[in-house]
């Protein structure tokens, strides 16, 4: 009962979602958008709850260890605490202007600039990769060189063709290999629905536990 | 708590200094790992994670509750409540299994509606119709070169990817050559994602050295 009975709920489910999208029966199209999707909305909502107890417990023990670099997992906690009772205290935290002004001054400056910093990691593999010498990453330096200088305006400035050939690259060759890749993609995860549709993937359950 | 409008502007210099000090304190990973870089790093993950908790609870859990059950009477919601918080059953191995049940249904509800309905489908099905191009076009009754050209490009790239993608180790491996086209046709594009990607991430970097520079030191 323990692992036949959710393999059971994954079919039944997954079969009502599918059934919706391609039956036209009104009680069928209204049950499964207002009763099952918002069954499962709802109830994905609390899984937030667990991924943050787990990152509690794990910086609580290494701390209460005092493991090494314990003093960040307290930064950690007392940021999450912070922000967590802040947001339970003030009604309509999302649209209460001390939250925002908080919030603005301290979680888009930090994730814009952890994004931002990519750049200069891309850079340096870009930089490697030229350094292999091969006609692979040479091409694919190649483009992407033509697509930045396309960007901007000093590419054109340096020759007005920089602008076409990004244009071209873009519409002609990005487009048709993404649409390739797009269909293997699709096709993938039609065949491994249906794989965990059926009970033969089943490393959501637990694994063999 | 409401603040007025008064203290928010009085806040700004010092809401400033603290977003210019978690910008640096990110950027000083460039340098090297340390100590200032971790601290920035743990309060993001703290600050986003808690955001997302209150989030949830505030945008999906309390209307469930307050509105839909408790002012529409619709009751059976109990159910998708309960089934969430079997999932706290998960740290407990005794009762593990119990939290199967949510992953169950949330794994298959989404496996057959992401993987198999029309919503997946219908856009392969245009991409592909959107792939055949014709290859020889004539543009009031004269030939056209050039879109002849992009088409045939535009349709051999799109099958020289197929091609990679799904024949590459089996029926094409006598044939080296082509599978070499194949993977140069997608180093271009690969090429194209790439500077697209950097380009996106210097508009980043631009963001945030104009804050630096504008809002925090006003030299600009």
């Amino acid at each position: 009962m323990r692992r036949t009975l959710p393999v059971i709920l994954t079919l039944v489910a997954g079969t009502l979602a599918i059934l919706n999208s391609y039956i036209i029966f009104a009680p069928l199209n209204n049950w499964v958008p207002n009763y099952l999707q918002r069954t499962v909305t709802i109830s994905t909502a609390w899984a937030v709850g667990i991924g943050s107890l787990n990152l509690m417990r794990i910086h609580s023990a290494r701390i209460s260890r005092k493991t090494t670099n314990w003093s960040f997992s307290v930064i950690l906690i007392v940021a999450f605490t912070f922000f967590l009772v802040l947001g339970f205290v003030l009604e309509k935290h999302q649209e209460n202007p001390f939250y925002s002004m908080l919030w603005n001054y301290v979680q888009p400056p930090l994730s814009s600039t952890m994004y931002s910093i990519l750049a200069f990691y891309m850079a340096s593999a870009a930089f490697r990769a030229f350094r292999m010498h091969s006609v692979d990453s040479t091409l694919m330096l190649l483009s992407a060189f033509i697509v930045m200088l396309g960007a901007v305006p000093i590419g054109e400035m340096i020759w007005p063709g920089f602008p076409v050939l990004q244009e071209w690259l873009l519409n002609y060759i990005n487009t048709s290999s993404q649409r390739a890749i797009t269909i293997g993609l699709t096709l993938g995860a039609m065949a491994q629905s249906m794989r965990v549709m059926v009970g033969l993937e089943r490393g959501h359950l637990s694994g063999g536990e | 708590m409401n603040v007025s409008p008064e203290f928010i502007e009085a806040f700004r210099p010092l809401g400033v200094w603290i977003a210019a000090a978690l910008t640096l304190g990110i950027y000083s990973i460039l340098w090297k790992e340390n100590y200032y870089y971790r601290v920035c790093e743990h309060i993001f993950v703290g600050a986003t994670s808690a955001y997302l908790v209150v989030t949830s609870y505030a945008n999906t859990i309390k209307p469930a509750i307050e509105v839909d059950m408790i002012e529409k009477g619709m009751w059976w919601q109990i159910i998708a409540i309960a089934l969430g918080c079997m999932i706290y059953f998960q740290p407990f191995a005794q009762f593990r299994w119990l939290s199967r049940f949510p992953i169950a249904l949330w794994i298959g509800f989404n496996a057959g509606f992401a993987g198999l309905t029309m919503r997946t489908i219908m856009p392969m099905i245009v991409s592909v119709r959107a792939t055949m191009l014709p290859l020889v076009v004539f543009t009031n009754g004269t030939f056209d070169l050039l879109r002849s050209f992009n088409n045939t490009v535009f349709v051999l790239s799109t099958t020289m990817t197929l091609l990679y993608f799904f024949f590459s180790f089996e029926k094409l491996a006598s044939a080296p050559g082509v599978l070499k086209v194949c993977r140069w046709v997608m180093m271009l594009s690969f090429g194209v994602g790439f500077g697209n990607t950097v380009m996106n991430r210097i508009t980043l970097v631009m963001g945030r050295f104009s804050f630096l520079f504008s809002d925090w030191l006003g030299l600009i």
